[in-house]
């Protein structure tokens, strides 16, 4: 309870004016944004690109939020369509498949490889949360801030996510049966 | 065990798969790279305009001499003229029907569509040709008149008849322009004739912003979309319907690129040699071989505001008998869907004969479309018309309200004959002519429908109607504090966007003691005593015939009457029933005669002269065909009251047609019958007669006249 209301102080005090304060916020969220972006994008550079350009937009919006306990879920849809126009963007520009390799270049090991396919295909909401889980470790605690969601619903989307992801692997041979 | 490697496996690859660096933001770097922003923000705080970031201001750069002043002062408006004849008046742009239909002017297409989580790709070309691709696991390809569907995991393909390409051709259009002026914005046609409502500047390129927020069934919704502001092409277009995260509908739609060159091959199918094929031929729906001959049916659908014309607007026919359909179900013979074209226009063909219902639909204007026609039997909310079958019926035209300027507001102040207001009581609309219900009224916006301490109706959510309507106020409890007469007020038509009031006085129920005596003057125990008023029921009302609702005079030819309101056109009906074995609606001998109710607070003793004398009525129904089912019936008409809704008495025939009507009483009546055949061949017919006390009638229906035959007394 100490924590959510310091932030919430910590949004009002934001939207008062205080920039440190809006500072802090965006620290505290920066890695869980970065993996919703990253769930979208799936290049972990544009999204740590997406997520900042969450924190401007938010900046200048902020004084629109009303309740300053949402401040999290709030910046994260932000993110997600900032996530969705780069998205776009790019698959305009040009025809990559930036998850077949690594960051460094090298061609993925096959599992590996199948894995990220099968994540591809998963619905936005399930991708969102397998990302959020896997890529920097969050807890239910920190997704469920993120998200909005109880971690009930959450835990329900993860196990379903999860159930999917193994049987699209077994059909590919990736998993002993 | 097994289950268990494999979840910790499954957890192994999805860190490996995804796991990246824990990023950190370094806040500071931020901050210099988003100057504009922390600007823009801290203008809002301070409540100061926006300046550019150099805060330079226009002021210092003014010139201080007059002359000077006005030569730049010249030269800032007509930079100013050319800027905005560059970048146009957003309130000026094309309405977005207008924006759908330039569409015409492209050869190809690319798109992405993003539905409730899934992504597919679309690709068009002209004449006609569409692909259409699914998580890269089903294709659809339509070719022109032919669709194949590939399914690419299971290796096969089905091939059928193209959808894509019958609307189209349904429509007159390509089917890349039914796809992006059509199907794309199902739904959304109330928004045709809308402008944008700004613009917008993303990646180089300046786009007018349409939008609406609205509230459809499922929650609130919202629509977006973005038109290049140069080409008035459609750029991207988003829905979504719902709340938070829990959205029921969120669709986006880009398109990617216009005019590009795509190869024929992308829209040809070709079977792999171990490919599955599967060719389905077309079914005749009930509907399409309904077309073939029946009634055309038109119209036009408007705004009502401004009286423009709402291209692509969903309407539904519906009607005709139910019929056997596929998979053993049954449904209507005539089920039909269509849409308006650019000018509102719409028309359908081939309704059978009978009542079709039409609806209108969009998510704007799910429930305000009000028909301009006059129907036959609809109401507002569900117009229908009757058609022979073989005519054409133009005119059937609709207009779409705003909510905001479609529901009227009704208030009453309901209070009793002593002026004081009475709480608990209820209202609703009810159509004049026929006595169907049109709505509940409330008396609080939160929806209490009963009248709080002050007695009054405060109704903001009212539909028009077009029809005579009533309001009916009655008390909730009958035998509560007052006993008080439920009344109708003058009949009224109900427009959009009106106020309405009504004073409501509820009057104290009237009695009275009616003595029955025969025609020497005696008083006659046993007679049935009903009274009906003009507004269709008193204490005792003849419509019911329910044992338990009669009452019987006494030994001294007296009853008891209550709850009637004052006033003339009272009627009392009297008849004579066998107690033991009670035909209710063939009694041995109606009386009808007229009296009078209070207007004062005093209960009358009232004489009435009973004749015993029976009247009946015998004859024969021929419709022109066999019988399965007949049923006679009279109405008793010329009398004070309203009586001529209610069927007096009514019989059944044997199967020649043959049937006896007793209980009549003396004066006018109309006679009415119905019969069905055994193939479900119906008619009706109907005719007039004045009877007297103390004679049967020999009657005769042939097709649908009525003969009076003869008639001899009854004894």
């Amino acid at each position: 309870m100490q924590k959510i209301d310091s932030q919430k102080e910590m949004v009002r005090a934001a939207q008062a004016g205080d920039l440190d304060s809006f500072g802090r916020l965006c620290e505290s969220c920066y890695a869980p944004l970065v993996a919703v972006a990253y769930s979208v994008l799936g290049d972990h550079q544009l999204a740590e690109d997406a997520a900042q350009e969450a924190f401007a937009r938010g900046l200048t919006n902020l004084r629109n939020l009303k309740d300053s306990g949402k401040f999290t879920p709030w910046l994260a849809r932000i993110c997600r369509h900032v996530a969705a126009d780069m998205a776009r963007v790019r698959r305009r520009d040009v025809r990559v498949e930036p998850r077949a390799k690594n960051a460094d270049g090298r061609p993925d090991d096959e599992p590996i490889r199948q894995v990220r396919i099968a994540i591809d295909r998963l619905p936005a909401s399930m991708k969102e949360v397998v990302v959020l889980r896997y890529y920097n470790h969050c807890s239910y605690e920190q997704m469920s801030a993120v998200l909005g969601l109880s971690r009930m619903t959450i835990n329900g989307r993860l196990t379903r996510a999860k159930r999917k992801l193994a049987k699209m692997l077994r059909q590919n041979d990736g998993m002993e049966r | 065990m097994k289950a268990n490697d494999n979840n910790r496996r499954l957890d192994t690859l999805l860190h490996q798969a995804v796991g990246g660096d824990d990023p950190a933001l370094n806040f500071e770097r931020w901050k210099q790279e988003h100057r504009e922003e922390i600007d823009e923000f801290n203008a809002q705080i301070s409540g100061e305009p926006i300046r550019s970031c150099r805060g330079i201001r226009l002021m210092e750069l003014m010139p201080r001499r007059p002359a000077v002043r006005v030569a730049v002062a010249a030269v800032l408006v007509l930079v100013l003229w050319v800027g905005m004849s560059r970048w146009g008046n957003p309130s000026g742009g094309l309405a977005f029907g207008e924006v759908l239909e330039q569409t015409a002017k492209i050869q190809t297409f690319h798109a992405k569509l993003y539905q409730n989580g899934k992504e597919s790709e679309i690709w068009g070309k002209r004449p006609n040709r569409l692909r259409w691709v699914y998580d890269e696991d089903v294709i659809e390809i339509s070719d022109g008149p032919t669709l194949s569907l590939v399914n690419v995991p299971f290796n096969k393909a089905t091939q059928k008849p193209s959808h894509y390409f019958q609307d189209a051709q349904r429509r007159g259009l390509d089917v890349i322009d039914d796809f992006l002026q059509v199907r794309i914005t199902e739904g959304l046609s109330g928004f045709f004739s809308e402008e944008p409502v700004g613009r917008t500047r993303q990646e180089g390129k300046i786009f007018d912003v349409y939008r609406m927020d609205f509230t459809a069934q499922e929650g609130p919704a919202h629509f977006e979309a973005l038109v290049d502001a140069e080409t008035h092409l459609l750029h991207s277009l988003s829905i979504q319907v719902g709340q938070g995260d829990e959205l029921s509908v969120d669709l986006r739609f880009f398109v990617t690129d216009y005019d590009i060159p795509l190869s024929d091959d992308l829209f040809t199918f070709r079977a792999g040699p171990t490919m599955k094929v599967t060719v389905e031929e077309p079914q005749p729906t009930p509907s399409q071989a309904a077309e073939e001959e029946g009634s055309t049916l038109s119209g036009r659908i408007v705004w009502a505001h401004n009286g423009k014309p709402i291209a692509g607007a969903r309407l539904t026919f519906f009607g005709g008998r139910m019929v056997a359909v596929a998979d053993g179900k049954r449904d209507r013979e005539f089920f039909v869907r269509a849409e308006t074209n650019r000018d509102g226009y719409w028309q359908v063909s081939g309704a059978p004969a009978g009542g079709i219902r039409i609806s209108v639909r969009s998510w704007e204007f799910e429930w305000p479309a009000m028909p301009t026609f006059t129907t036959n039997v609809g109401t507002s909310k569900d117009p229908r018309v009757l058609v022979d079958g073989r005519s054409s019926y133009t005119g059937l035209d609709f207009k779409v309200y705003k909510p905001d300027a479609f529901y009227a507001r009704l208030t009453a102040q309901v209070s009793n004959e002593d002026g004081q207001p009475i709480r608990d009581v209820s209202a609703y609309l009810m159509y004049a002519d026929s006595g169907d219900m049109h709505q509940s009224v409330y008396a609080t916006k939160r929806r209490h429908q009963y009248t709080r301490r002050d007695g009054k109706f405060d109704d903001s959510g009212i539909w028009p109607t077009y029809r005579p309507v009533c309001l009916y106020v009655g008390h909730k409890d009958p035998n509560g504090p007052y006993p008080l007469r439920g009344v109708h007020s003058e009949p009224f038509i109900i427009e959009s966007a009106q106020k309405y009031h009504l004073d409501i006085v509820l009057p104290h129920e009237r009695e009275m003691m009616v003595q029955v005596l025969d025609v020497q003057g005696r008083p006659l125990e046993g007679i049935c005593v009903s009274l009906l008023d003009g507004e269709w029921g008193g204490a005792f009302s003849p419509p019911s015939y329910q044992l338990g609702d009669q009452v019987f005079s006494d030994s001294d030819g007296l009853v008891h009457g209550s709850g009637l309101l004052p006033g003339e056109s009272v009627l009392i009906a009297l008849k004579r029933l066998d107690p033991n074995a009670p035909d209710l609606w063939n009694p041995q001998v109606a009386n009808l005669i007229p009296a009078t109710a209070p207007t004062d607070r005093s209960v009358p003793l009232v004489q009435a002269t009973f004749d015993d004398r029976p009247i009946a009525v015998e004859g024969k129904v021929d419709p022109g065909f066999p019988i399965d089912r007949a049923r006679v019936a009279a109405y008793v008409t010329g009398q004070p009251g309203d009586l001529r809704h209610m069927p007096f008495a009514r019989v059944d025939t044997d199967g020649d047609g043959r049937f006896t009507l007793r209980g009549v009483p003396a004066g006018k009546i109309r006679l009415l019958y119905s019969a069905t055949g055994p193939d479900g061949t119906s008619r009706r017919g109907e005719g007039a007669l004045v009877v007297e006390s103390g004679y049967c009638y020999r009657v005769e229906f042939a097709n649908e006249d009525l003969q009076v035959l003869s008639r001899h007394p009854t004894f």
